[in-house]
């Protein structure tokens, strides 16, 4: 019987879950958790670099949804959009209250003498990708994980960082030259 | 200079990471816990959190007490027989300024 109340719970919109949500349903909303951690963690983790952080951020969000649920409406927006700017901003506090440094320790620009060969597929060089991506000003990462990594349109990805579109093409084609620059070493390793 | 897909190729090869399996557990735990701690009552009608209703309803509330008190001014007078002036009747009054 709780197994298939489950599995009903699972045919439900998001929407519809939070409304269940609101009304303090538990059930609801580890169903609404367990559809959303891994993205918004994923998300939370590339805005980061660091899965620690990534699950406080993540966990703070999440916890902040059960407390607010009740001041959701979705007239106003779509719970991913509403999640995702949730996590977008415990992710900038973090960064915020831990004074990151853009050029994290251990990463240089991209050594020209490396061996390309060796080196390529391996992890390696998705760290080096990883620290170029870490390396850019907060609002174009966020840009870029949103539409790159978390396949949201760029409708979607203006309304969870509260911009026009064209403001977030700007910061997506910015993001994209400071990464093809700084890559550019790394060229002809695929 | 590089072009858009062998950046879009370099960035496919950043490493996906998942969330420990514990993650969603402790999530539950702490969010559940805290809306005991902090004594969250669910479940209010969403008609009451939104502010156009809220608007609706006070401005309603304002136009039954004007109402009620003209309604409780007039009785007066009836019951006295004596005329009470009200701000309505001050507003519609017609005042020669001239003398």
């Amino acid at each position: 019987m709780h197994g298939d109340a489950a599995a009903a719970l699972t045919l439900l919109n998001d929407a519809q879950l939070m409304e269940r949500v609101g009304r303090g349903d538990k059930a609801a909303y580890s169903t609404l958790l367990s559809r959303h951690l891994k993205p918004l963690h994923a998300f939370a983790y590339r805005i980061l670099g660091d899965g620690d952080e990534a699950e406080d951020a993540v966990q703070n969000a999440f916890v902040n949804i059960w407390v607010k649920a009740q001041s959701f409406d979705t007239d106003k927006a779509a719970f991913t959009t509403w999640a995702y700017r949730i996590v977008m901003n415990q992710c900038l506090d973090a960064k915020r209250k831990k004074r990151f440094d853009p050029m994290p320790e251990g990463y240089d620009a991209v050594d020209e003498g490396v061996d390309i060969e060796a080196e390529a597929l391996s992890q390696a060089t998705a760290h080096r990708v990883q620290q170029a991506i870490m390396a850019l000003p907060e609002r174009q990462r966020v840009a870029l994980t949103l539409c790159h990594f978390e396949g949201h349109s760029q409708a979607q990805a203006a309304e969870i960082l509260d911009v026009r579109v064209k403001a977030l093409e700007s910061l997506l084609s910015r993001a994209r030259a400071a990464l093809k620059k700084t890559l550019e070493p790394m060229r002809d390793e695929l | 200079m590089m072009n858009d897909d062998r950046l879009d190729a370099l960035l496919n090869k950043v490493e996906h990471v998942s969330p420990r399996a514990d993650l969603q557990t402790r999530i539950e735990t702490q969010a559940f816990a805290k809306a005991q701690e902090q004594k969250i009552s669910f479940g209010l009608p969403h008609v009451l959190r939104d502010w156009r209703w809220i608007t609706a309803e006070a401005l309603a509330a304002c136009a039954m007490l004007l109402i009620g008190f003209y309604a409780g001014l007039s009785s007066a007078e009836d019951v006295f027989d004596t005329p009470v002036i009200t701000a309505f009747d001050i507003i519609t009054q017609e005042e020669d300024w001239t003398l």
